[in-house]
């Protein structure tokens, strides 16, 4: 009898470890999953036209509230907000606004809340029935239920990135004054003096020390090799990473021969691929050498870097000039990047990668999570349950 | 004298089962390996990372069902002769619980050290990139006290559970996954990710399985 308990008992725990992985695999489920996927996204896509048409209907002043916050305006689109709730988005506005003039001076506290219109999502109901219904549908996973308590997309629209080119952050509802001040600084980079295509859209002026470990990786793992060489310190490696990437072609300085395999992995093939190329890459990653330097000069490879990567130095230049560093960095606009950030943090391009490689290096160390932490508690939770199991005689 | 003895009795009844766990921890590195780089493609540390990212799971499976049926299986031997083998000891039984107990936990290391010989094994069969480093001891002690935490587990539900064991562990995992569903009805998400991570990050009783299973990395 206790044969079969114990057989139940493993069986029980395989059958709970092993269900995902054989869900994941069957065709069926991978299907439904695709349907799911394009009826969301079919959904989420006719939320931003509603989005987007709401926006062109707040900036011509319908459906608008405002009201000044930390010196600046700020307008709220569709829905109604009881007092509370404005309360708590102006506080979060001014909190940030004070935090951005201490760090940047006056030109910091500009960028929060200048125009700033926060825009509400629509609500998108799944399924038919209550919204008890719905809920239990979207736990059980055959449905998705999208409500007011969840999502609210929040648009700041800065004075010079137009229309649509609004930074996005999802913002609960209801708000509350820490998620507004992390949403300001956070999106207030888009407002940050133009650095081209650098870093558009992923300067954060929020304490984000993930964002440090995370360069780190992609340093680390990139497939390109000036990535690696500069995480181990080669500072032109820095600056090659940091020069911004055309897309066409193929640059000589990101391509090391012993690169070419992973970079033909991860090339994009013409939609036309003759089949010379695509024998080629086959031989490629065969170890063809000579296939890899033809491959190359016939495919266009993606940025090796992300502009979340790059972003993390527009952040540590910003850090490290201080005050007046946003004024700086506004003076020579047609200046290369690395040039106008060095100067913005008033040190020598070389010091300024220098000191950012040394922060990607250190949060990266500090982010390892060691095994001593687990297995001390480990070891506290196998006493409290042995202790637990000598109360019981058989 | 007492605990040789318990330990001579936890082998003798355990030995096939420890040395299939062990054989299975030392095959799993360069197996996973052999799985896995062909798919990853390239030599970029990526492709290493990936190459690798097999064995990190069934490390944790194995560790799992290890210790679970470690623990289980001698209590099943006991319970089928009504504890009397234990009774019969000349020694209390918090006493003999606690020896049983440490004597198994013993035991667990010998996959453990297998682990960490197999590891070792597949990684001198490649060179990492100097960006890349190997963690072969961690990610064996990370086994050992991940297969610990489940032999406690396996060990306090059978002792405490007794037949009642398996019924108790169908419904821990029922209530488990009805409270997810009941608290997203609810719309208590907040409260499910709170009482996710109370078990699921440290110094929750579960963070050993969930995080650092990565026998290289950066």
């Amino acid at each position: 009898m206790s044969d079969r308990y114990a057989l139940f008992v493993v069986g029980a725990l395989v059958v709970a470890l092993q269900s995902p992985v054989v869900g994941a695999q069957d065709p069926r489920v991978t299907a439904l999953e695709m349907a799911r996927l394009v009826e969301r996204s079919r959904v989420e896509e006719a939320a931003a036209d509603t989005n987007r048409r709401e926006l062109i209907e707040t900036r011509n002043g319908q459906r608008t509230l405002s009201f000044v916050a930390g010196g600046q305006a700020v307008r709220f689109a569709r829905r109604e907000l009881s007092d509370q709730d404005t309360a708590a988005i102006a506080d979060g506005l001014r909190r940030a606004f004070e935090r951005l003039e201490e760090r940047f001076g006056e030109s910091g506290g500009r960028l929060v809340g200048h125009d700033t219109l926060i825009l509400y999502g629509p609500r998108e109901t799944y399924g038919v029935g209550s919204t008890l219904r719905s809920r239990l549908f979207s736990a059980l996973r055959i449905g998705r239920w999208v409500g007011r308590a969840e999502v609210m997309e929040t648009c700041l629209a800065g004075p010079d990135r137009g229309t649509f080119g609004c930074a996005r952050y999802d913002l609960r509802y209801p708000p509350r004054a820490e998620d507004v001040e992390r949403m300001a600084l956070r999106t207030a980079g888009a407002r940050l003096p133009s650095l081209r295509d650098f870093a558009t859209g992923q300067v954060s002026l929020a304490d984000e020390p993930d964002r440090w470990s995370e360069a780190a990786r992609e340093l680390s793992l990139s497939w390109a090799s000036p990535g690696r060489r500069c995480i181990v310190g080669a500072l032109g490696a820095c600056e090659a990473v940091m020069t911004a990437w055309d897309g066409v072609g193929v640059a000589p300085e990101w391509i090391d021969p012993s690169d070419a395999r992973s970079a033909v992995t991860v090339a994009e093939l013409p939609v036309h691929s003759d089949s010379a190329l695509v024998a080629d890459k086959r031989e490629c990653q065969r170890s063809d050498d000579a296939a890899c330097d033809r491959v190359l000069l016939r495919v266009r490879l993606p940025d090796p870097y992300s502009r979340k990567l790059r972003g993390t130095l527009v952040m540590h230049a910003l850090d490290v000039g201080g005050s007046g560093s946003i004024g700086r960095l506004a003076a020579n606009p047609t200046a290369a990047p690395l040039a106008r950030l060095a100067h913005a943090a008033e040190l020598t391009p070389d010091s300024l990668l220098s000191s950012w490689r040394s922060r990607a290096t250190t949060a990266l160390e500090e982010s390892r999570t060691g095994t001593w932490p687990d297995a001390f508690s480990t070891l506290i939770w196998s006493t409290l349950l042995l202790g637990a199991t000598m109360r019981r005689r058989p | 004298m007492m605990f040789a003895q318990i330990l001579w009795t936890q082998t003798k009844w355990t030995r096939a089962m420890v040395l299939g766990f062990a054989a299975l921890a030392f095959l799993m590195p360069v197996g996973g390996w052999n799985l896995m780089a062909s798919q990853a493609g390239g030599t970029s540390p990526e492709g290493f990372i990936m190459g690798f990212q097999l064995v990190g799971p069934l490390a944790a499976f194995i560790a799992c069902l290890s210790g679970f049926l470690m623990a289980a299986y001698p209590w099943s031997l006991d319970h089928a002769a009504n504890h009397v083998y234990p009774l019969s000891l000349p020694i209390t039984w918090p006493s003999y619980v606690t020896q049983r107990f440490v004597a198994g936990a013993i035991l667990l290391a010998i996959p453990a050290v297998a682990l960490l010989v197999g590891c070792l094994l597949a990684l001198s069969f490649i060179a990492l990139p100097p960006v890349l480093h190997a963690y072969p001891v961690g990610f064996a002690l990370r086994f050992f006290f991940a297969t610990l935490l489940a032999y406690s587990l396996s060990f306090a539900l059978q002792y405490l559970g007794g037949r009642r064991a398996a019924p108790l562990l169908l419904g821990a995992l029922i209530a488990f996954l009805v409270t997810g569903v009941v608290l997203q009805v609810l719309g208590l998400e907040g409260l499910q990710a709170a009482i996710a991570r109370l078990f699921l990050q440290w110094p929750g009783p579960f963070a050993i399985f969930v995080e650092g299973w990565r026998l290289v990395d950066v």
